[in-house]
């Protein structure tokens, strides 16, 4: 089956949250009524019950939507040598997930060294970064290559940093962080500016040129 | 011309993803272009970017061109 456009995926995630967001609403409505009606302690309980299966049943079909349809394996690479935030525990206790998960995980490292420069390489042996120089030679950016959120920062020949960035791939922490590295530094050497306006700036600023307002606003916004 | 398998035709390009080779292909079989031609506007269509990519030189590219080497996709980006 072929993937989904972005608009759909966003179609239908915004509908999945619509509906958790009514389900809460509709779940404190009914403790608000419960209560003044003088339920007890028990009937409350009961009702929150039912109100977080719901929730896990909508939050199941979130994770079903990114695994299925975008081929994304949710869950961190165990003993790998970089951290993943904010994993679903569930999903890992899976053996054949974590199997598949590694294999990716291993093949995507492969394919980022074999894109690096030698120096690049050694960079990310030693240090766990590698920078990235623009298109037109003017700023360096380091990829800090233990965290896929944050981890673009942009440094000046001194190593002092000017500005730290969020902007990743689709999918977060479901993809590898390689994967997520791999896209950063095509992006970063080919068009810096028109990326870093999708950017969101966690330090300093957006270098000069970027887009305060780009493409991405209207996301970061609604993130807000 | 056709290639006996004995003449497998060499590969000279291929079109990856961060996840690993999605099709390769050689100059010489207009099939396997074709296939990748393919391949590649899917990509485009879904709104991904692709890249050409030779040694550490990489540019962006919006329209198949068999004869760059690698050329790599990837998926959509998003601010945080």
């Amino acid at each position: 089956m072929p993937a989904p456009s972005y608009e759909a995926y966003r179609a239908f995630h915004e509908q999945l949250e619509r509906v958790c967001r009514d389900l809460q609403a509709r779940h404190l409505s009914d403790l608000q009524e419960l209560a003044r009606l003088g339920a007890g302690h028990d009937e409350l309980q009961q009702l929150s019950f039912v109100a977080e299966e719901q929730m896990r049943l909508v939050r199941e079909e979130q994770m079903r939507l990114v695994r299925e349809r975008f081929h994304a394996i949710p869950g961190p690479p165990s003993g790998f040598r970089v951290g993943v935030q904010g994993y679903d525990e569930a999903y890992w206790q899976n053996e054949e997930y974590r199997q598949r998960w590694r294999e990716r995980t291993s093949g995507a490292w492969d394919l980022l060294v074999a894109h690096l420069t030698p120096t690049q390489r050694s960079e990310l042996q030693q240090s766990a970064y590698f920078t990235v120089r623009s298109a037109d030679g003017r700023r360096l950016y380091r990829l800090d290559a233990t965290i896929y959120m944050g981890n673009i920062r942009w440094v000046h020949p001194s190593g002092a940093v000017l500005g730290k960035y969020c902007v990743h791939t689709f999918g977060g922490y479901a993809v590898p962080i390689p994967e997520h590295l791999l896209a950063q530094k095509l992006h970063l050497e080919t068009d810096d500016l028109a990326y870093l306006s999708l950017a969101c700036v966690m330090f300093g600023s957006r270098p000069p040129g970027c887009q305060e307002d780009g493409p991405g606003a209207a996301e970061r916004h609604e993130l807000r | 011309m056709g290639t006996t398998l004995l003449e497998k035709p060499r590969t000279t390009g291929k079109l990856t993803s961060p996840t690993g080779t999605l099709v390769e292909w050689s100059t010489e079989s207009e099939e396997q272009i074709r296939a990748a031609r393919e391949k590649f506007d899917e990509a485009i269509a879904q709104g991904k970017a692709a890249f050409a990519v030779k040694g550490a030189e990489s540019e962006r590219v919006d329209t198949f061109d068999p004869e760059r080497e690698e050329i790599v996709v990837v998926p959509w980006q998003v601010g945080g």
